[in-house]
């Protein structure tokens, strides 16, 4: 028997009365390790080209396995005509006792799906798909406890979800409105978003400045609906208007 | 993305016309004042003395260079 901690592991999603009946269990993530009677023989005459975790096309030697992902889902073991995986004969993976497989990430069992493991132990069902998560019992299941079964090893995908949603974000409403007042001093009707003040006095756009405003030059004191304080008087011909965004 | 107002960044020696500004600014939100006009947007580099400005990304041409003296030309956009 060979057993490593992950395969411990993805075993301890069932049930203790259901892993008590598990005779044989082959993960096929990312090698042939696997929990049973020995050998596992694969064989493969010619190299090939595995799709490992980075993306990348790896070549792989020849009686190599071939153990494919995508993105970070592991897809198991790709069975391709040419190809064998044969199993020792005393797992007794062809009896008629619950044998549970998935093929490209789809449940499998006996007797609703042909054995796919010949009496000597060789893989003889589909071919040119991922194969994964080989598991016998040492009995036949019932419904109940195959759909528990798989769904306890069925993988979950990995998606990567797409980035949020950068939040909508809008410069605003202008409000245009003749400032209140008269002489130099003025008021809004609105707390403005002072960086996007534009005052029109005397013909002129005036620059906002802190303090000590000159002739083409206000200031906005105060807090909430500001007072505009200009450095010369508006005349009376040349309209005085503010275009702003509220705060 | 605030709204901005900012005085343009560059030399005034009354012939220096090219100057930048900190963020590129949002399609149709710049405004830029000089000599307390507004300056009219052009699509390519202003002819010298038009009164009006170009602008590409940060950078900022004005037709008419600003006079030593002169109220620094400032801008108000949002990025």
């Amino acid at each position: 028997m060979d057993l490593q901690l992950w395969t411990i592991s993805r075993l301890g999603r069932l049930t203790p009365a259901l892993r008590r009946e598990v005779t044989f269990y082959a993960p096929l993530l990312e090698s042939l390790d696997f929990l049973g009677v020995e050998p596992v023989i694969f064989t493969r005459a010619t190299s090939s080209v595995a799709v490992r975790r980075d993306g990348l096309d790896h070549a792989i030697a020849a009686n190599v396995p071939r153990f494919n992902y995508a993105g970070e889902t592991q897809l198991g073991l790709m069975m391709q005509a040419g190809e064998s995986l044969e199993y020792s004969v005393a797992n007794f993976l062809d009896n008629i006792n619950t044998l549970i497989w998935f093929e490209e990430n789809a449940p499998k069992s006996t007797p609703t799906n042909a054995n796919p493991f010949t009496s000597s132990g060789l893989w003889g069902g589909t071919l040119s798909v991922h194969i994964k998560h080989i598991i016998k019992f040492k009995r036949i299941l019932t419904n109940a406890e195959i759909n528990s079964v798989q769904a306890a090893l069925a993988e979950v995908v990995q998606v990567i979800p797409p980035p949020p949603t950068p939040p909508v974000v809008s410069p605003g409403v202008f409000v245009n409105e003749v400032p209140a007042g008269s002489g130099t001093t003025f008021t809004l009707s609105n707390n403005p978003n002072l960086n996007s003040l534009i005052v029109d006095a005397h013909g002129v756009t005036l620059k906002r400045v802190a303090s000590a405003p000159g002739n083409m030059e206000f200031t906005a004191g105060g807090t909430g609906n500001r007072t505009l304080t200009f450095g010369m008087a508006p005349s009376g011909t040349a309209p005085t208007q503010a275009w702003y965004v509220i705060a | 993305m605030p709204w901005v107002i900012e005085d343009l960044i560059g030399t005034i020696n009354g012939t220096n016309r090219a100057f930048t500004i900190s963020h590129v600014p949002e399609a149709g939100s710049l405004i830029v004042v000089q000599q307390g006009k507004k300056l009219e947007a052009v699509g390519s580099q202003p002819d010298q003395m038009q009164v009006a400005y170009s602008v590409s990304g940060t950078n900022l041409t004005l037709g008419l260079a600003p006079l030593v003296g002169q109220q620094v030309p400032w801008c108000r956009y949002y990025y």
